[in-house]
């Protein structure tokens, strides 16, 4: 590799981690003048995941595999929503144009922001589990050797599904308005897909939901295939999405 | 440092174009504080976005210098900064020191020198610490412009800065853009008032709205300034016949 472009990539990477670090400024920002809406949100995660656990380990589910369920929902819900919802946000703020207006790729900026979104996911995931591990009667010791590889490779997949899903709404959300309210229904659906069986008739629809490949015994190279699909399509609709949206004007009105 | 703008058409809308404006031509040069004057709705921010780079233009060419940027909008846009929108742009649950951070860490500003100059000018060390919520619609206004000197650009795009801002404030608005830190750099402005126009304005684009548009330089113009509507006018009038 020659110098320039080792270069080249230095000055990307660095790039990425500034915006790392400024996003990581405005959430922490958030995190401070919201502190009480988050504190009701994470109370509120924890008896709803109570309630879920309890219902489903009665049906003879282990707990590690329930709170591993409930795991790829939290995060990837997050990963999907934040996408559009801080489209929104920022739009109403009207600080979308000054992210717009910096040198990097808005992909860019949606990656780093999920990569934090993500890391703050799995802070409140920790938070959860501990007032479930304190308050409820649940064995909270996991064994090491009872944690199967092949289901951390296939929340990896997950992970990246997801995050093809929210550069597609994140995109849909540059344009239409009220995109917000359809994409907490999109992330009950994954919920229902992961905890409830659905007609053999419909178990094609497995295939485009990451919750449900588990249960349909579908190859671990073709869930790779497919997650890395939906990533590339949610990329490419999104950059389709912001070029028609600043054709359009769309762009800067709230 | 120069940029030309030649016979740009800019039109809104995906399925149904709507041509907001047509044929504009001007340039503007170093150290230059060019006004875009006229009433709501003329296109004035529009041409601003169209300049730095948010809104691609559908006809002519945008010279930088004498290279064509026409179709380089991210290029367009890593060399301008400014603000749209009065007094808004700036996360109202931060606090004013927390939307500097956010600003200058995006964009790896190495150079605090715009943004630390504008903010001695403004002199806000009490306001650093106080969310936007929580500050005045003209406090928050120049919490919006200290926020667009967040890096050093070869263009300053400054909508409708005087929104909010009472006489003083905006006086001081013209001495930060009149001894700017970068001389080399040129502003544009867009507004309805006259005062800027007065102020500051080194040559002033006349938007008619129906397409018409006239390019005046500060010398040509009236000395009564409080006439400028009427004088532009007429001076359009004219040379539409």
């Amino acid at each position: 590799m020659n110098t320039s472009a080792c270069g080249y990539k230095m000055k990307k990477f660095k790039a990425l981690y500034y915006i790392f670090k400024s996003d990581f400024i405005k959430e922490f920002a958030d995190l401070k003048h919201y502190s009480f809406n988050y504190f009701i949100g994470i109370i509120n995660q924890s008896i709803f995941c109570y309630l879920l656990i309890d219902a489903f380990s009665k049906k003879g589910e282990t707990f590690v595999n329930l709170i591993s369920k409930f795991f790829v929902w939290y995060i990837g819900r997050d990963l999907i929503s934040e996408m559009s919802s801080s489209i929104n946000e920022e739009k109403y703020y009207g600080t979308l144009e000054y992210i717009y207006l910096n040198t990097y790729k808005m992909e860019y900026y949606l990656l780093v922001k999920s990569l934090n979104t993500f890391l703050w996911s799995i802070l409140f995931f920790i938070v959860i589990s501990v007032i479930l591990f304190v308050f409820t009667s649940y064995d909270s010791r996991i064994e090491i050797g009872s944690i199967d590889i092949k289901n951390i490779i296939l929340i990896v997949f997950s992970l990246i599904s997801f995050l093809g899903y929210g550069y597609f709404f994140a995109g849909l959300s540059l344009i239409f308005r009220k995109i917000s309210a359809f994409v907490s229904i999109f992330g009950y659906l994954i919920l229902f897909a992961q905890f409830i069986s659905i007609d053999s008739k419909y178990s094609f629809l497995s295939f485009l939901v990451p919750g449900a490949w588990v249960k349909y015994n579908i190859s671990f190279g073709l869930i790779g295939i497919i997650s890395l699909f939906l990533l590339f399509t949610g990329w490419i609709s999104f950059s389709l999405f912001l070029k028609l949206s600043t054709k359009g004007g769309y762009f800067w009105r709230v | 440092m120069k940029i030309e703008i030649q016979n740009i058409d800019i039109s809104y809308g995906i399925l149904k174009r709507k041509k907001v404006i047509k044929n504009l031509s001007f340039d503007m040069q170093s150290g230059e504080i060019v006004i875009l004057y006229g009433k709501n709705g003329v296109g004035k921010t529009t041409i601003l976005r169209a300049i730095c780079g948010e809104l691609p233009i559908e006809k002519g060419k945008i010279l930088w210098n004498g290279k064509d940027l026409t179709n380089e909008m991210s290029k367009r846009r890593r060399l301008s900064s400014g603000n749209f929108e009065s007094g808004k742009m700036l996360y109202h649950y931060a606090t004013l020191r927390e939307n500097i951070l956010f600003n200058t860490n995006l964009l790896r500003s190495v150079d605090l020198e715009p943004i630390t100059f504008s903010y001695n000018y403004f002199n806000y060390e009490e306001l650093l610490d106080k969310t936007i919520d929580e500050m005045s619609l003209g406090q928050r206004q120049k919490s919006s412009l200290i926020c667009a000197f967040r890096k050093p650009a070869e263009l300053y795009f400054f909508d409708e800065p005087d929104n909010g801002l009472d006489r003083s404030s905006i006086k001081e608005f013209c001495k930060i853009i009149s001894n700017k830190p970068y001389n080399n750099s040129i502003v544009v402005i867009a507004t309805h008032d006259s005062f800027l126009v007065k102020e500051v304005g080194s040559k002033i684009i006349f938007l008619s709205g129906d397409g018409f548009y006239k390019v005046v330089t500060k010398d040509l113009l009236p000395k009564d300034i409080t006439q400028l509507d009427e004088y532009l006018c007429l001076w359009l009038q004219n040379e539409k016949v």
